[in-house]
């Protein structure tokens, strides 16, 4: 891992970001009953901001271990995306330094070290490792400070529940690019409220994304077949 | 440990196997090889169908039943916010439309 200037420069918007958000998840983790600690070493260990954030909803909610797992993958399957993407520029590192690596990868990492990799010659994995790896310390620590100064704070539990909601409005209006996405989103949400009443186990969550991701994708995939045949 | 404490060990071992999995996989066993065209397809709809799976239930729903008073503030602060979010996409006024509705309406109205 090499940590230098053009390093710090480029994951500076990266860091403020993560600083912030990390804040709002420590604060948010507290009234899911996380201890400092354990906000600190799972955003180590997982290292998801929206990941964390559906976790900390599913906690409040008393969500089954399987129904975390099962949420969690679905939210985390982009990665897998940017993983592909990513193996041209460190298919030459040994295989742990790789791991490494691509356990590092977020949605704002992987789009600055792609732009560095396509761009600049002298940017190496070594310098793509400490700028995926500086990150998760900013929001590690952030995580920590926000749930620690959250029970001092002691916040209006009703406030902060809905602040997680008004926190995935605004991760979800990012995602909305099209009315096709927009509709999507609202037949899974309608869908998830239907099957809230008859699913345990707050499976209705994942539930209701599989089903509507996966018949919106066999509809694009038939309408495109279709286009290429006519 | 007490279970509240397990609870969270477990739930943050489950993200780890669903995060780890999802980055490890494409380097281990695809190895450069590109992902189906249907794939990336079916990635397309996972947040927006994830992220109204959450939301809807959070807003509409009270004690398990569905909830239109005046008093589930969420629901009515999230209508209010909705076309703002939409139109700017932006978290930090998703954030901000948000609270100022939900206390508009809880200690306002």
């Amino acid at each position: 891992m090499h940590f230098n200037k053009k390093v710090i420069q480029r994951a500076m918007p990266i860091y403020i970001g993560y600083l912030f958000l990390g804040l709002a998840c420590g604060i948010l983790g507290q009234q899911a009953h996380i201890a400092p600690i354990e906000a600190f070493i799972m955003s180590i260990l997982a290292y998801s901001g929206s990941g964390q954030f559906i976790c900390i909803a599913m906690l409040m909610d008393n969500a089954s271990l399987f129904s975390i797992l099962v949420t969690n993958f679905m939210v985390s399957l982009r990665y897998m995306f940017f993983s592909t993407a990513m193996y041209p520029h460190i298919k030459d590192c040994s295989l742990p330094y790789s791991i490494i690596f691509a356990q590092n990868i977020t949605d704002e990492t992987f789009a600055v070290n792609l732009d560095s990799f396509n761009k600049d010659k002298d940017w190496d994995p070594q310098q793509g490792l400490a700028l995926g790896f500086s990150p998760c310390l900013v929001w590690a620590s952030a995580n920590f400070i926000g749930c620690t100064a959250a029970a001092w704070l002691n916040p209006p539990t009703e406030l902060v529940s809905y602040i997680l909601v008004a926190m995935f409005l605004g991760i979800w209006s990012g995602y909305l690019h099209d009315t096709v996405l927009l509709i999507a989103g609202l037949l899974g949400g309608i869908l998830s409220v239907l099957l809230s009443f008859v699913v345990p186990f707050k499976l209705h969550i994942v539930l209701a994304t599989l089903i509507v991701s996966v018949i919106a994708c066999w509809l694009e995939v038939k309408h495109t077949k279709k286009e290429a045949d006519s | 440990m007490d279970n509240e404490s397990l609870y969270i060990y477990g739930a943050t071992l489950m993200m780890v196997i669903g995060t780890f999995s999802c980055r490890e996989l494409p380097l281990l066993l695809l190895r450069g090889r590109k992902l189906p065209d249907w794939f990336n397809i079916w990635l397309k709809y996972i947040p927006t169908a994830i992220f109204g799976a959450l939301i809807f239930p959070d807003i509409f729903l009270k004690d398990n039943a569905l909830n239109f008073s005046l008093q589930n503030y969420g629901l009515w602060a999230t209508i209010c916010a909705f076309p703002i979010v939409y139109k700017t996409q932006s978290l930090p006024v998703a954030l901000v439309a948000g609270t100022v509705f939900f206390c508009i309406f809880k200690y306002v109205i």
